[in-house]
């Protein structure tokens, strides 16, 4: 369940921050995301769901 | 592991079937897990519209991250899954209702715990009058089920099953007047 709302999540920024959806609304322009942006998201969803026992 | 999970996991020790079990453990829980959600959402979508990249990426992936695992996976999916696997039907699988829940508030605690009951007796105030109206609806639901069970004709094992939990949940409220009783004395009127 994670795994689904962390992979949700990273699809939404790849299609917001690579192909440009929505780019007026956030106001970026098309363009990699920071490797490490993956790594930090998941750690951090998963710290608070498993730590928290919330989300 | 969820709060809602928690909680649904509480009232189905408690002996409840799945189905209300799933629901009163979303409503306990639901006011201060959306709250707690919503807050997130606001912090993390700000970074979202800071205009620093990498800030934005992170936020826009928090925030969406936190959304969708409170609202959609907590409220439509953990339901549904669970009431997909029918957790009545898979006793067997590791989904069995331990005998007494070691955490729990204190209705949770009245219902299971004669021990600690007995214990606290003495002491401060284990049980309120809501327990006892908590555990009598309880029960009647559960004399009601097994009524319907015998007039269904069904298994055999079943029926006793559901008799063993009666007997034991008739104990409870039996040790749960007596501490309401005790108690009383205790408190200043």
């Amino acid at each position: 369940m994670n795994l689904l709302s962390i992979g949700a999540a990273l699809g939404v920024v790849q299609a917001v921050f690579e192909r440009g959806w929505l780019g007026g609304l956030f106001g970026v322009q098309s363009g990699p995301i920071d490797a490490f942006i993956p790594v930090l998201v998941f750690a951090i969803v998963f710290g608070l769901s498993m730590d928290y026992e919330v989300f | 592991m969820r709060c809602s999970d928690l909680a649904g996991t509480e009232e189905w020790q408690a002996g409840r079937d799945a189905g209300a079990a799933i629901r009163d453990g979303l409503a306990r829980t639901g006011r201060v897990i959306t709250a707690a959600a919503a807050v997130m959402v606001a912090v993390f979508g700000s970074f979202a519209i800071s205009g620093n990249r990498t800030l934005e990426m992170f936020g826009l992936a928090m925030a969406t991250a936190v959304f969708l695992d409170a609202i959609v996976i907590r409220l439509l999916l953990l339901p549904a899954v669970l009431a997909a696997a029918r957790p009545d039907d898979l006793g067997a699988a590791g989904l069995a209702r331990p005998q007494a829940a070691s955490g729990g508030d204190r209705w949770r605690a009245g219902a299971l715990a004669p021990a600690r009951l007995r214990a606290g007796a003495g002491g401060g105030v284990m049980t309120d009058e809501r327990t006892l109206e908590g555990l009598i609806a309880h029960l009647r639901a559960h004399v009601a089920e097994l009524r319907r069970l015998r007039q269904e004709g069904a298994d055999r094992a079943e029926v006793e099953e559901r008799e063993r939990l009666i007997v034991r949940l008739q104990e409870h409220l039996g040790y749960a007047v007596r501490d309401v009783v005790t108690t009383r004395r205790n408190v200043p009127a």
